[in-house]
């Protein structure tokens, strides 16, 4: 193995985690929150890179991806809040509500993925990417896109980080995730940021979409295998906290990236999950988890 | 005019009757005590007269005039109505002071009652009269001590500004030196007028503070009255105190 093959590993596991950083931390969020498993997150993958899409191609409005962008985050936000209302919260009494979210979050998954289909057509489409043409680093060639990706995904997970950290309403949520019955008694929202977590895990799903949008063609089921990957981040990497995950997915990432050179995209998904099983037999709490922060 | 005024309140869990017609009222500034054995139904009471995690089957919660059932679980403690819990509940990956904090901005609600204090000097004012050391409101709560999480508890409920704290076990599993202390800040805290209800099995705790004691058996009321008839009951002694309890309780 040359230095520049070592260097390409690490700079697309280095891509992929951010990927599934950003994803993981979504699923995270509102599984430390609210308790369940939001299965429709693939599909914020799939819609946030089809807001986009139709909002910035010449083929939709035209107005450029920077619009497309600002557009599918916002759009993302408000879907979060409504899939809260419409899939989540008419159940929250209930005592099977983690079973109850399952069948309504892939429910609602099911349905948009099919909207999407019947509206957007099965045709490929692709996005613009962040920044055109090719840069090269230490030898290796890289696109510009995946340098933003490499450089954008840290920066917004660290806002989301400080924001989790240093505000009330980040107190609040993570006072939420800990201890629900006494977060409210201490008159936290608990309601209204049950939609807020699933707004945010939303929009970061949704600049997955864009982020994926701009290296791979999209489809409607461009989500499901990032979703699954995200899962696999989460379980592997423990929810106790926020940076468990985050840790998580560029250990996945690399670890990915290492499996496809040595062995093959077609036995990489089942060396992750048999490392996933591993891991989770000597650490059951994930390979981060164990005490919360 | 009562502060709290319970009415025939009952809880089924199924067949089980977990809290079955308790009715008592709570004055302004008054230190109620409830005692009883183990499941006899204390802590379920605590939970369906704020309502969390579940309500009350039948019956009415009455607060500072107003009918408190099933009111939205948040607005419990914008009304001025607080609880801790047996076990030491804080939020873990919080700071001490982060915990506080929480109450402090999310408690009060709309009500207008801190004046022109900062956020910080509230947080510290709640510390201070739980004395609890401000050197260790920067440490994580799942880093303190278990008398300081129960300190931290009181703090955390008593910067909402209440009128009312309703306190489960704020003794047990403390030391002799850490119960004497316990006894000083709810006296000091009562002492600021907040009423208090309190629910414990360490009897001097009960008996120094208590003005009116009530003693649950089987979710049902055995007795209320004043502590020093409450001990001498002979269905009380029967069913909780027992022999020595008594004759401890005497001495205390």
């Amino acid at each position: 193995m040359t230095a520049e093959t070592v260097l390409y590993i690490l700079v697309s596991g280095v891509v992929l985690g951010s990927l599934y950083a950003l994803m993981a931390v979504g699923l995270a969020l509102v599984w430390t929150t609210l308790g369940i498993f939001n299965f429709a997150h693939g599909m914020f993958i799939t819609l946030g890179a089809y807001f986009a899409w139709t909002v910035a191609d010449g083929n939709g409005l035209g107005w450029g991806l920077a619009a497309g962008i600002a557009f599918s985050v916002a759009a993302l936000a408000a879907l979060g809040c409504l899939a809260e209302a419409v899939l989540v919260r008419p159940f929250l009494k209930r005592d099977n509500l983690v079973l109850v979210a399952v069948i309504t979050t892939l429910a609602a998954a099911t349905f948009l993925e099919n909207a999407t289909l019947l509206s957007r057509g099965g045709r490929s489409k692709q996005l613009a990417p962040l920044a055109e043409g090719n840069i090269s680093m230490f030898g290796i060639g890289l696109s510009a896109h995946e340098a933003a990706i490499v450089v954008i995904a840290p920066l917004i997970l660290y806002s989301v980080w400080l924001f989790l950290q240093r505000t009330r309403t980040g107190s609040a949520l993570r006072a939420i995730a800990q201890n629900q019955e006494a977060a409210l008694l201490a008159g936290i929202p608990v309601a209204r940021l049950y939609a807020l977590s699933f707004a945010l895990a939303a929009s970061l799903a949704g600049l997955v979409g864009i982020f994926l949008g701009g290296i791979k063609f999209m489809s409607p089921s461009m989500g499901t295998d990032p979703m699954v990957k995200a899962l696999v981040v989460v379980i592997f990497g423990g929810i106790a906290s926020i940076s468990g995950p985050i840790r998580a997915a560029y250990v996945i990432g690399l670890l990915e990236a290492v499996c496809i050179y040595s062995i093959g995209i077609y036995w990489t998904q089942a060396a992750l999950f048999v490392v996933m099983i591993a891991v989770l037999m000597i650490r059951p709490t994930g390979l981060f988890g164990g005490q919360r922060a | 005019m009562a502060l709290l005024k319970i009415e025939n309140l009952s809880k089924n869990f199924g067949a089980l009757k977990a809290v079955s017609g308790v009715s008592f009222e709570v004055r302004k500034g008054q230190i109620f005590g409830i005692a009883g054995p183990n499941g006899s139904g204390k802590s379920t009471l605590f939970n369906i007269i704020t309502g969390v995690p579940f309500s009350a089957t039948s019956g009415a919660v009455w607060f500072n005039g107003q009918s408190i059932s099933g009111i939205a679980a948040q607005k419990i403690c914008h009304l001025g109505l607080a609880r801790t819990y047996q076990r030491e509940t804080a939020f873990d990956s919080l700071t001490a002071y982060q915990n506080i904090a929480l109450g402090a901005v999310f408690g009060p609600g709309e009500r207008e009652a801190t004046g022109a204090a900062t956020l910080e000097e509230r947080v510290c004012r709640a510390a201070e009269l739980v004395e609890l050391d401000r050197a260790r409101l920067a440490r994580k709560a799942s880093e303190l001590s278990i008398f300081e999480r129960k300190q931290l508890m009181l703090a955390s409920a008593l910067v909402m500004e209440p009128k009312a704290m309703l306190l489960d076990e704020p003794a047990s599993s403390l030391t002799k030196p850490e119960i004497a202390e316990t006894i000083r800040i709810i006296r000091n805290i009562n002492a600021r007028g907040i009423a208090i209800v309190l629910i414990e099995h360490v009897l001097p705790v009960l008996l120094s503070l208590s003005q009116r004691l009530l003693v649950l058996n089987h979710g049902e009321m055995l007795r209320l009255g004043a502590p020093d008839d409450v001990v001498r009951d002979e269905q009380v002694i029967a069913a909780y105190l027992g022999k020595r309890g008594a004759r401890d309780a005497e001495a205390a």
